[in-house]
């Protein structure tokens, strides 16, 4: 059986059952063996979708998702050297600005989107925790994001929402930033009011929102 | 946390009786199943079976060994049935268990001499069972320094604390985390062992009881437990506490138990 799978077969199985040091060691051995970076990278960002519908059926756990995004990681590490020249520019899903906005200080939630988002091929631009509305504004103008992601689990939040959307419309942004917004207290009756794009409670939906946008955008 | 099961013992009626009828079937389904719960030494005792016990612990032995590869904890309080029956484990045996009572350390010693072997050392003396921390530890610094001059090694010493019944003494509990506690600090490299059923001598719904005290004695630094690997509800506990103190990297091991069915009330 083995010798007939793939790269991305045995990758994805290896990512599924949780063993890091498989991972890896397939990794190394598909690099040693001369498989372009890319594949490699491509094989690896499969499995991980694959663990993030799981996550989303119930079928595995936050751990299990956490750690299959540390696994990623380490990979990561192992290729990126090799691949900055073209992971940027050509190869980038698409450049996020992420924070928990003002008022707020939790992060779990948005530390898992964000792990999410890199290993599915983003640029994740992390501004951390109670970050003031201009903060996001000129974040986005300085890296060309086309996406500002806001997450939140405590209402005070919503005013610095609020205020970083009419930031945007004053700054004539608006209409080329999708914005996100997601964590415990989002509603779709919050998006409505603070004038998101988007709103979601999982990690898993979040990306996949991202993904559709930027498939509409080119 | 190492699990030590504790099914194969001829005080328990079906296991006797499997004994008795040589129904090694019967000892091999219950020692595979052990290890699928989760035990990684089979502790057996036929001490119930005067008379014959060498012969059974013996014949036990050798069926199990067949069936599984985990460890195996001979458990007699007679030296003469472990000397006969020690040569028959295949790998490191666990010897349950000598005292530091004079005359059955000094007839556990040429067992102890026999071969490598780990050793389960009851922290009672010729005073009977300590009442007091004090000692209980005194006992229990007497017997790493005798049992290493024979040559064991600390890391292959468990000390019993020999936990008493809290429904006859109120402060039974809080005695046996204190002991437990200072044994993990002062005598380091040595493993504690207890036995999860005495506490609950004599209360109703004992399961309970036993299980809050496998939590607290986890925390208190327990290394090993013997207990029965098929109750889901103190393997669930156990999995459980092993997450809440740090020993379970993502919690991996109890989803893992949660999937196969291993978790329980």
């Amino acid at each position: 059986m083995r010798e007939v799978d793939t790269m991305e077969e045995e990758l994805k199985r290896a990512f599924l059952a949780m063993k890091r040091q498989e991972v890896i060691d397939l990794v190394k051995k598909e690099i040693e063996s001369g498989t372009e970076l890319l594949d490699i990278l491509k094989a690896c960002r499969g499995a991980m979708e694959e663990v993030g519908k799981r996550f989303e059926t119930g079928e595995f756990f936050l751990s299990e998702l956490i750690y299959s995004a540390e696994v990623f990681k380490a990979v990561s590490a192992i290729l990126e050297p090799g691949l900055v020249s073209t992971r940027e520019d050509e190869d980038s899903k698409g450049v996020v600005v992420f924070g928990t906005p003002k008022g707020d200080i939790h992060d779990l939630g948005k530390n898992i989107v964000i792990t999410m988002m890199r290993s599915q091929g983003f640029t994740v631009h992390d501004l951390g925790v109670d970050v003031p509305p201009e903060t996001f504004i000129k974040e986005l103008q300085r890296t060309e994001a086309s996406i500002l992601a806001l997450s939140a689990l405590i209402t005070p939040a919503f005013v610095s929402m609020k205020e970083a959307v009419s930031l945007l419309e004053e700054k004539g942004m608006r209409d080329n930033i999708f914005v996100i917004i997601g964590g415990g207290v989002t509603t779709d009756f919050a998006r409505k009011e603070i004038g998101a794009d988007a709103q979601t409670l999982d990690p898993t939906e979040a990306v996949r929102l991202c993904k559709e946008y930027g498939e509409r955008r080119s | 946390m190492l699990i030590i099961g504790e099914r194969i013992n001829t005080s328990r009626k079906e296991i006797n009786e499997a004994v008795e009828r040589k129904d090694a079937n019967f000892i091999k389904a219950d020692v595979r199943a052990q290890v699928e719960g989760g035990a990684q030494i089979i502790d057996i005792n036929a001490g119930s079976r005067a008379g014959s016990e060498t012969e059974d612990l013996i014949w036990l032995i050798d069926v199990i060994q067949e069936a599984v590869t985990v460890r195996l904890s001979l458990d007699s309080s007679d030296p003469g049935c472990l000397m006969d029956a020690v040569e028959r484990v295949r790998d490191l045996p666990m010897l349950n268990s000598t005292t530091a009572e004079k005359k059955r350390f000094e007839a556990m010693t040429p067992v102890i001499q026999k071969r490598e072997c780990e050793v389960v050392a009851l922290c009672m003396d010729d005073r009977g069972i300590p009442k007091s921390v004090e000692h209980a530890l005194e006992n229990a610094g007497r017997l790493i320094t005798d049992l290493e001059s024979l040559g064991v090694k600390k890391e292959r010493i468990y000390l019993d604390p020999l936990v008493q019944a809290v429904s006859t003494d109120s402060l039974t509990g809080l005695k046996a985390f204190e002991t437990i506690e200072r044994m993990s600090k002062e005598f380091k490299g040595v493993k504690i062992l207890c036995g999860l059923s005495n506490i609950s001598y004599a209360l109703p719904e004992r399961r309970i009881v036993n299980r809050a005290f496998l939590t607290l004695a986890m925390l208190a630094g327990l290394s090993a437990a013997l207990l029965d690997p098929l109750d889901k509800g103190i393997m669930g506990n156990l999995k459980a506490t092993e997450a809440l103190l740090g020993r379970d990297d993502y919690c991996m091991d109890y989803i893992r138990a949660f999937r196969e069915g291993r978790l329980g009330d």
